[in-house]
């Protein structure tokens, strides 16, 4: 157990809390932030798209140049 | 530990093997039954009904596959050891969202008391994330939960929060936690509301991740706990004697890009924060919105940040309830089936595994399946229709009748191997169940074979019920339906005549308008239909037939014969509650009264 932790069940020997103040206090999530970022879980484009896009891609050298 | 190229090779072999039986399977169904459709010519429906049969039948062997490939192979833990100090820090997640907290926190007093049992020193939280709607079900959370902390003692151990908005769903409320609270922790234990797991299964889970940094998630196999009804005890049984083989098998062919299942799970919640942020798809609701069916996902995203997903199937003491009737059951189908659907926009995520798109396409097929053989069957009635009519005089002025040879034998071999794909593995499961002793938990190999052959019965009988149930689910979805995200019941679940007809009317009709036009117009085919359009027709009466309390010996499972420390914990915290509970309502009752009397005296 942490001295974290002890001091809190100290506390809530001393005095008996509320269940609203037991939820805002002692036993409110601790505070740790850790980053979560979104990550990428669909292509951008439609599969239909991205083929044409694909056929585009391979039809433009033809048709560039001079 | 990364796999090493033989035990690598060793699983393409397996994977390439499953899927090549599969496809085997699935190829001579349908040439068995391009010959049955071959006298009178193979038309364009035959060859409709035989690409039906090869997409169903390949789906079923896969499944019969892998338990083939579970049954000679027997669970064994990792190389680690059970007996290492814990370092890290872990907290156990309860998800909660309308339920009944008594029964929920009682759940986690037993945890608590279960993981004190062990002596071990390690630090173990538990976090309660409320979701919940009702705020007359969250005064409650939160006056129960006060007593659990009194009770155990647990300030500074245990915690709790109830989310403005629900955004995300199960999810949003775990990735809240994370990015709120998730540096404080090593690992995270994801529960469900119903989940109950030994103290000594939660500590070798965190010693396995430490034995293993590469190791992001592992996975447990519930047992369903608690059954009642007949529905409920047959899911219990299926759930505890043919589950670990399929497990098994599942495990050996998805090697280190294993399952998530939402819950009876561990993280390292490093490996999730960085990989499992979740974005809302693109689009509305059924196919667009907060990804539902997150759990499939996480597992392929931890997989695609080159952290190991791994199922642990030879650890006990893992619990969790089920459903109680059919209805239940549909409705959980309905939110699954939703979420496994919405993957056929997640399937072409960049950078995913090979496997992880498989096991996505599985999923999305797992849910489709029933309407090829809806297909199959609405073909094979419209079949004799266009059918023309037979020619027995096809020789011009050849006096004697030409009677086309019979290819029913073509048939019932189709059939025999479809079925056998469904019974076979079931009915190995029992033998092998017998052989090796293990049959003794479920009250000897003679009442387990017993078992397995009323469970056959009961899932046959059932079996046509549930695809109505999931062709609907389907058609929904497709039709852009959400069906949002309801409470699980996890009451009593227990079916009036008049409630079972109401869920099924529509069902009884299809099956009376089937047969009745199967009847009239492929009267030959009415015998090979009636074991699909009879449950139909008596749907009503199955639902609440299978929602009675069952009082029979069969479908014993070994929790029921022994029942399991966290779950007698669980009893006993439930009971002392409830009856405190009572004796405040009376207490209440009486108040007023008292009240009264003194001011009347």
């Amino acid at each position: 157990m942490t001295a974290h932790t002890s001091s809190l069940s100290a506390l809530a020997s001393e005095a008996v809390l509320s269940p609203d103040a037991l939820i805002a206090g002692p036993c409110a999530l601790p505070v740790a932030p850790m980053a979560m970022p979104h990550q990428v879980i669909e292509q951008q484009s439609g599969l239909i798209r991205r083929l044409l896009t694909g056929l585009h891609l391979q039809a433009a050298p033809a048709g560039t140049g001079h | 530990m990364a796999l090493s190229l033989a035990s690598r090779a060793g699983l393409y072999a397996l994977r390439f093997l499953a899927i090549a039986f599969s496809l085997l399977a699935g190829i001579g169904a349908f040439i068995l039954f391009l010959q049955f459709g071959s006298v009178d010519g193979i038309d364009a429906l035959d060859v409709t009904r035989a690409v039906l049969i090869l997409i169903s039948t390949q789906w079923l062997a896969l499944g019969a596959t892998v338990a083939m490939i579970g049954l000679p192979s027997r669970a064994r833990p990792p190389k680690y050891d059970p007996k290492a100090p814990i370092k890290g820090r872990t907290v156990v997640l309860v998800p909660v969202y309308n339920e009944d907290p008594l029964v929920t926190f009682a759940r986690i007093a037993a945890m608590d008391a279960s993981l004190a049992a062990t002596g071990d020193t390690a630090e173990v939280h538990f976090a309660v994330l409320s979701d919940t709607r009702n705020d007359l079900i969250a005064a409650r959370e939160k006056l129960i939960f006060a007593r659990l902390v009194a009770e155990r003692n647990a300030i500074g151990r245990f915690f709790y929060r109830r989310r403005e908005l629900n955004t995300g769903k199960k999810a949003g409320n775990i990735e809240d936690f994370i990015t709120r609270s998730g540096g404080a922790y090593d690992y995270a234990v994801i529960l469900d509301a119903d989940s109950l797991m030994e103290g000594e299964t939660i500590l070798q889970m965190v010693r396995r991740m430490e034995a293993e940094p590469r190791l992001g998630l592992l996975q447990t196999l519930p047992k369903v706990i608690r059954a009642r009804s007949r529905f409920g005890r047959a899911m219990q049984f299926a759930a505890a004697f043919f589950s670990p083989v399929f497990a098994r098998g599942l495990a050996m062919v998805q090697g280190e890009t294993g399952p998530f299942w939402g819950h009876n799970a561990i993280v390292r919640t490093r490996a999730f924060a960085e990989s499992c942020g979740l974005p809302a798809l693109k689009g509305k609701p059924p196919f667009g919105g907060h990804v539902m069916s997150h759990d499939y996902v996480e597992a392929a995203l931890l997989a695609r940040g080159g952290w190991i997903v791994r199922l642990d199937d030879d650890l006990g003491g893992s619990y969790e309830e089920g459903p109680e009737n059919i209805v239940d059951h549909a409705k959980r189908d309905r939110r699954w089936c939703q979420g496994n659907l919405q993957h056929s926009r997640i399937i072409g995520a960049p950078g995913l595994r090979m496997w992880s798109r498989f096991v996505f396409s599985q999923g999305i097929m797992a849910y489709i399946a029933p309407l090829f053989w809806v297909g199959f069957i609405l073909a094979s009635i419209a079949a004799p229709l266009m059918a023309p009519p037979p020619d027995y005089f096809p020789t011009p002025y050849w006096p004697i009748p030409y009677f086309p040879p019979s290819e029913a034998s073509k048939a019932i071999s189709l059939a025999i191997g479809i079925f056998g794909l469904l019974f076979l593995p079931k009915v190995l499961i029992a033998l092998r169940m017998s052989v090796t002793g293990a049959a003794k938990g479920f009250g000897g190999p003679i009442l387990a074979f017993a078992s397995t052959l009323s469970e056959l019965a009961l899932s046959s009988i059932t079996a046509p019920v549930l695809l109505m149930y999931s062709t609907r689910s389907v058609m929904q979805v497709v039709m852009g339906r959400d069906g949002g995200w309801p409470t699980n019941n996890r009451g009593d679940g227990t079916l009036s005549l008049k409630d079972s007809f109401a869920a099924s009317h529509w069902i009884v009709t299809i099956g009376l308008v089937g047969l009745l036009t199967t009847w009239f117009f492929a009267p030959g085919l009415l015998l090979w239909l009636l074991p699909v359009g009879l449950p139909m027709v008596f749907s009503p009466v199955i639902l609440s037939w299978s929602s009675r309390p069952s009082r029979s010996r069969l479908m014993g499972v070994p929790s029921e014969y022994a029942k399991p420390a966290v779950v007698k914990l669980h009893d006993e915290v439930l009971n002392r509650w409830a009856l405190d509970v009572e004796a405040e309502q009376e207490q209440d009752a009486r108040q007023p009264k008292k009240e009264l009397s003194a001011h009347h005296g």
